[in-house]
């Protein structure tokens, strides 16, 4: 599915209609610009590549991304994402053109995904990464936040493949169903509610939500709710 | 410093007619109450304690005695459900910190402000 390229602002609250307070994340949209339609015929597969953030120089893009930007008169766009959508949806984009986001994300209320890369945490232990437990820090314990039996003993004679241990990550991260609280078009925001992936002026991606369960309705009654 | 995004956000959901509110006045909250389908205003009086936030995230303790006993309540200045603030202490009180949670320590004579007139 499409989504928008957007820019992680910081964190507020906001009122409804209840008079309930709802935490949001705002998010700045970037230009979105479609800057590539890749077709069947030319690639094996069906995608559109949205370009963001013009770059000052031609030496921060690899030479495939300028070569594509530069014959079809594009700015020199530093942010390039690719959505995988169908072949339909390809067609009813215009290649330069700037997307709309409440046609691209849907009505206020909806359910979105918010893709981005989470703040660093280095070497983190398990406990930090894996939310395990400590053991006990008196009472003469000498183990406090290591990880105890990596496994059995001589047969397998192995470290199980998987077994959750210290170390870094540093992947994307997607929150799944989070609900779109306002669109405002003026400032070319997006609310959010609840918390979102990255730093403050980290660039997350959004896009529309495919789950869709039970859980959802509730989610969607922001501000609807029955009078108690 | 805030981002200036965030504050044009917030802009249309902050009130413009509040009353100053100073560590240490003495403050009437007028709250609303949902009863069933009936609505009505509990107003809820007592010291001004501290305050905290900026923005949407505003708010204000405010203290009383009821009863005997200490009753703090936290409200979001800004928030719908709060009908009206107001102050009811006149001057400028004379407190030299910035939270007075000191103030649950005292009780009877000692735990009064002292207003002192405005120029």
């Amino acid at each position: 599915m499409l989504g928008l390229l957007a820019k992680k602002v910081g964190m507020t609250q906001i009122f409804d209609e209840n008079g309930d307070a709802i935490p949001v994340t705002i998010l700045e949209l970037l230009e979105n610009v479609v800057t590539e339609k890749k077709t069947k015929e030319k690639t094996g597969y069906t995608a559109i590549q949205i370009g963001a953030n013009e770059a000052s120089k031609e030496e921060k893009l690899s030479k495939p991304e300028l070569g594509n930007l530069k014959k079809n008169n594009l700015p020199l766009f530093r942010i390039l994402k690719e959505f995988r959508v169908s072949g339909e949806e390809v067609e009813k984009y215009e290649l330069g053109k700037e997307l709309n986001p409440a046609e691209v994300l849907g009505d206020n209320g909806c359910l979105v995904d918010v893709t981005g890369r989470p703040i660093g945490r280095g070497t983190s232990g398990r406990i930090k990464r894996w939310n395990q437990h400590r053991r006990l820090m008196t009472h003469g314990t000498k183990h406090h936040r290591q990880i105890g039996s990596a496994g059995p003993g001589t047969t397998p004679g192995r470290v199980f493949k998987g077994l959750k241990m210290a170390g870094r990550d540093n992947e994307d991260i997607t929150i799944s169903k989070l609900t779109l609280v306002k669109y405002v078009p003026e400032q070319k925001a997006l609310l959010i509610k609840g918390a979102v992936p990255g730093h403050k002026g980290a660039i997350v991606s959004v896009k529309p939500s495919n789950k869709k369960g039970e859980w959802n309705r509730n989610a969607l009654l922001i501000g609807k709710r029955k009078a108690a | 410093m805030r981002h200036p995004l965030i504050e044009e956000i917030e802009k249309p959901y902050l009130k413009d007619k509040l009353p100053k509110l100073r560590v240490g006045d003495s403050v009437s909250v007028a709250v609303k109450i949902k009863e069933g389908s009936k609505e009505r205003i509990q107003k809820f009086d007592g010291l001004l304690i501290a305050t905290s936030g900026t923005g949407t995230g505003e708010t204000i303790t405010v203290r009383k005695i009821s009863s005997g006993v200490g009753v703090e309540r936290v409200f979001l200045v800004h928030s719908p459900v709060i009908d009206k603030i107001v102050v009811l202490s006149k001057g400028k009180p004379k407190v030299r910190r910035a939270k007075l949670y000191y103030m649950r320590k005292l009780k009877g004579k000692k735990a009064r402000i002292v207003y002192k007139a405005e120029k």
